[in-house]
């Protein structure tokens, strides 16, 4: 069982990876958004909030069935564990603190989206540093 | 007060919780990393700063440094100032944040 929510928590974190890029690109300009564009963007945010939920559901089992055996066959995999998790908050914080910006931000606000636009190009590059570290050390070792 | 002013608001204290709780979860990791090194860090950290208290704390500081900005930007020159303010220092403060996490795992 824990086996398949690790699954599923890393493919929902490699889709908020990609999903990420969307508000970033479309706010980049500062333009007003769509109606389209904010249902969009309210989706790439709670895909993001999904992941870190999925995260947060396994993590009792990791700390009980994996850590100690994940630092003893590679305590920098162990280390590098904790700081996946702490830049799936950075990801997880920008992204929503960005969609709340991004959607209250009345129409002539361009700076404002402009600004939401580059916090969620971080909260990307947040959340594709925590995949591919969650990779990695999903292969060194797991449940 | 014009009629664009408080969305205006409620999107500033977006941005800046964003990046308060960032940073705020970064300097939580630092003091769970003082005075201890490799794996007596892990121990002391787990110790210091259990993970759920951690996050529900960077969220306190991310909710209250949106609460604080939004109080603060009350007028029209402030929100300018605090949005040029944001438009330089969002991605060097965010990724000064991601620089901490490396070096405070």
């Amino acid at each position: 069982m824990m086996r398949l929510l690790e699954s599923v928590h890393g493919h929902v974190g490699v889709l908020a990876m990609a999903a990420l890029l969307h508000p970033a690109l479309i706010l980049w300009s500062g333009r007003p958004l769509s109606r389209n564009a904010r249902i969009a963007l309210g989706a790439s945010v709670a895909l993001v909030l999904t992941a870190f939920a999925l995260g947060l559901t396994i993590y009792p089992a990791y700390r009980e069935q994996v850590k100690a055996d994940l630092f003893r066959a590679d305590v920098r995999a162990g280390l590098l564990f904790e700081t996946k998790e702490h830049l799936a908050w950075v990801s997880l914080i920008s992204a929503l603190g960005a969609g709340v910006a991004a959607l209250a931000a009345p129409p002539k606000a361009i700076a404002i989206r402009r600004i939401a636009g580059r916090v969620f190009l971080g909260s990307a590059i947040a959340c594709a540093l925590t995949a591919a570290l969650g990779t990695w050390v999903a292969s060194v070792h797991s449940f | 007060m014009k009629p664009d002013l408080p969305r205006r608001r409620a999107a500033v204290a977006g941005l800046v919780a964003a990046i308060a709780g960032s940073l705020g979860y970064a300097c939580e990791r630092g003091y769970a990393h003082i005075g201890a090194s490799d794996m007596v860090t892990i121990v002391i950290r787990e110790q210091r700063v259990n993970f759920y208290l951690a996050l529900a704390i960077a969220l306190f500081i991310a909710v209250l440094a949106g609460l604080v900005t939004a109080e603060l930007a009350s007028s029209e020159a402030r929100l300018a100032a605090l949005e040029r303010a944001l438009e330089r220092l969002v991605l060097p403060l965010l990724g000064l944040a991601v620089v901490l996490m490396f070096y405070w795992p």
